[in-house]
């Protein structure tokens, strides 16, 4: 009788033991870890814990003794642990609304303006904001001439010439700034896409990039962006009222 | 009551071990999650209508892929959640593949696209005789250029739900229209959108036309060609005197002068002309004789009066329009500097004309055109001859020159 007794003590212990090893496998949200350096999405290291705790009226986030909380990060990594990190992906993508009327320019001098956007996404969330508009146009049917390919160093008055980039420049006067944080310094990462990330040199090509998260990941914050437009003329350039409209797209990946 | 005491532990233990098993029984997560997904807009503007929305994601189970849903909704991208339409939003009543769906290594499906609840829903559908399957890690892509945007800015939220069989989106809509429905889910995953504001920039460029006309400071030297002025202020003069270095014409050849230049620059989409207006050198009631419509060479010992046009410098000016190409002698860049010198000649193997009928006539005569682009810069060679027989005086004339702009 009493070896029975500890027979089925033991066999209760051993379930116990058997099953407390693989709660993870039945509660754990399906994730992909994924490669380059690392990152881990909605991925749960401990016990008792489920992102969708549902019944017919409610659903919850259940955490019994999360192993770590918390947003450690390095120069070359970032984690964001702990059960409370939101499960949703979100995008906040603001462009300042502005119109900027240069008023009647000329082929001696270059004009000038900006604009601002912010970009913010989920934690560790990608994201690239595209220019989808074609460049000025008078509406009859001429557009201004821009560089496709390599940007255009100091573009010089005279020549008709369109152009952007996003960081801070001093040609042919100081205007422009680089990419910031809105919220908590150092709380997010972005920058100026290749092509648009130099001083001075300006380009336009429809369908580009012209910013992006910067790896390994954008946080919790937004980063704020300028844009620099310089337009030039030369003596031939047909007349009218040339109009920009700068469609900006922003696609995050998560 | 040792017994006891082992049954309640033993019962103790085997509940702690169950509880994570009861924890996490309630809405079980059976569908993989997408990665590396997103939803590419072919424009941000609030209820842009025609856009195109690229979809790609990696796909998370190893199968078949036979049906896709995208649910476009306001509150929150989370699968399982309610959702509800944007607003202003649509699929489009008959969805259109710009870029039909890529499945590596599936074959054999053909894809059509459907709207469900109300142009809220993208329900993607197959027919044919699958092979092969799509792995884990594969990417799958597609665009469907039917949409319209959300007429509200800011963000909204798409999920995506993927289905083994064709009909497995129509399943996953008849369970549940408010989107909340997992059934027969393979994998799925949300994305987040958003609508944008423009920014606009506006410049105004004014018709433009730059047009000067003068003799240079510094005429040629004898038997020599005049150097191509780009600037008006070099252009001061305003006088010719066609002569020996007294201006006394001579029947044994001709005096030619290339000391007067007109620059020209316009943006006129139709180009602008310059036209000539003037009378034949007179004297009195003498004249020397107009050379007329058709450019004729040199002829010394004769009455001649007329002018022949170049190219100095630039890329827009053309004479293609002037009457009987009077002044558009191809040879008038051979001709060189003798007036205010001692020797005749300098015509080279130009040809020359003056047409009084249209030159003092309201309009004048058509000179050269300039096209649209960069300035231009024209030499004028001027050339007179007389018999032996001219009447003597002191002959002149006054030319104006005029640059009209067609925009």
């Amino acid at each position: 009788m009493k070896r029975q007794k500890y027979l089925i003590s033991f066999i209760a212990v051993a379930v116990s033991l058997i099953y407390s090893g693989l709660p993870s496998l039945a509660v754990a949200d399906p994730t992909t870890s994924l490669s380059t350096n690392y990152s881990l999405q909605d991925t749960f290291f401990g016990s008792g814990s489920q992102i969708n705790v549902c019944s017919s009226s409610y659903c919850a986030k259940a955490a019994v003794g999360a192993l770590t909380v918390g947003n450690p990060s390095g120069t070359n990594y970032q984690l964001h642990a702990g059960f409370d990190t939101t499960g949703a992906p979100y995008l906040i993508f603001v462009v300042t609304p502005s119109s900027n009327n240069l008023g009647v320019i000329n082929s001696s001098s270059s004009a000038t303006t900006t604009g601002t956007f912010s970009v913010g996404t989920y934690q560790s969330g990608q994201y690239e904001v595209q220019t989808v508009s074609s460049p000025p146009s008078n509406g009859q049917g001429h557009s201004l001439a821009t560089a496709t390919g390599s940007c255009v160093a100091s573009p010089a008055p005279g020549t008709e010439f369109f152009g952007m980039n996003l960081v801070a420049n001093t040609y042919p006067s100081s205007f422009g700034a680089n990419p910031a944080p809105n919220s908590v310094a150092g709380a997010a990462v972005g920058q100026a896409a290749s092509g648009y990330a130099t001083t001075n040199c300006f380009k336009y090509n429809t369908g580009d990039v012209i910013a992006q998260s910067a790896s390994p990941g954008n946080t919790t914050g937004e980063i704020g962006y300028t844009i620099s437009y310089i337009f030039n003329i030369n003596n031939g350039t047909p007349d009218g009222t040339y109009t920009f409209n700068d469609v900006l797209v922003a696609t995050g990946t998560y | 009551m040792r017994s006891l005491r082992a049954a309640a532990l033993s019962l103790l233990l085997l509940g702690s071990a169950l509880a994570p098993l009861l924890l996490s029984s309630g809405v079980a997560d059976a569908y993989g999650q997408v990665q590396s997904r997103s939803i590419t807009m072919s424009s941000a503007v609030v209820s842009n209508a025609s856009t195109t929305y690229t979809v790609s994601y990696n796909v998370a189970t190893s199968g078949v892929v036979a049906g896709m849903v995208v649910d476009f909704c306001s509150n929150d991208p989370i699968v399982g959640d309610t959702c509800t339409a944007p607003t202003g939003f649509s699929t489009g009543a008959s969805p259109t593949f710009s870029t039909t769906p890529s499945t590596p290594g599936q074959t054999g499906l053909t894809w059509a696209a459907a709207e469900a609840n109300t142009d809220r829903t993208l329900e993607l559908t197959t027919s044919g005789s699958v092979s092969g399957s799509v792995s884990s890690g594969s990417t799958i892509s597609f665009a469907v250029n039917t949409f319209t945007n959300p007429s509200t800015l800011g963000t909204f939220y798409a999920r995506i739900f993927t289905f083994a069989t064709t009909g497995g989106p129509a399943a996953w809509v008849t369970a549940a229209a408010n989107g909340s429905s997992i059934t027969g889910v393979i994998d799925a995953g949300g994305f987040a959108l958003s609508t944008a504001q423009t920014i606009t920039v506006t410049a105004k460029v004014q018709e433009q036309l730059t047009f000067c006309v003068g003799t240079t400071a510094s005429v040629p030297s004898s038997g020599g060609t005049p150097t191509a002025q780009t600037l008006c202020s070099n252009l001061s003069g305003t006088t010719v005197t066609l002569g020996n270095t007294n201006g006394v014409l001579s029947s044994a050849g001709p005096y030619v002068d290339l000391s007067t230049q007109y620059i020209i620059g316009t943006n006129a989409a139709h180009a602008a002309v310059i036209v000539l207006k003037g009378a034949t050198l007179t004297s009195g009631s003498s004249t020397i004789t107009a050379i007329g419509s058709t450019a004729t060479t040199s002829s010394a010992g004769t009455s001649q009066f007329g002018l022949c046009t170049y190219v100095g410098t630039g890329s827009n000016l053309v004479f293609t329009n002037e009457t009987n190409n009077s002044y558009n002698s191809a040879a008038c860049n051979t001709t060189t500097q003798t007036a205010t010198y001692g020797s005749t000649g300098g015509n080279g193997t130009a040809a020359f004309g003056f047409y009084t009928t249209n030159t003092t006539s309201a309009s004048g005569d058509i000179l050269a055109q300039e096209n649209a682009g960069g300035n231009s810069t024209g030499i004028i060679g001027m050339i007179a001859n007389i018999p032996t027989t001219q009447t003597a005086g002191i002959y002149t004339t006054t030319l104006s020159f005029i640059a009209t702009g067609t925009y």
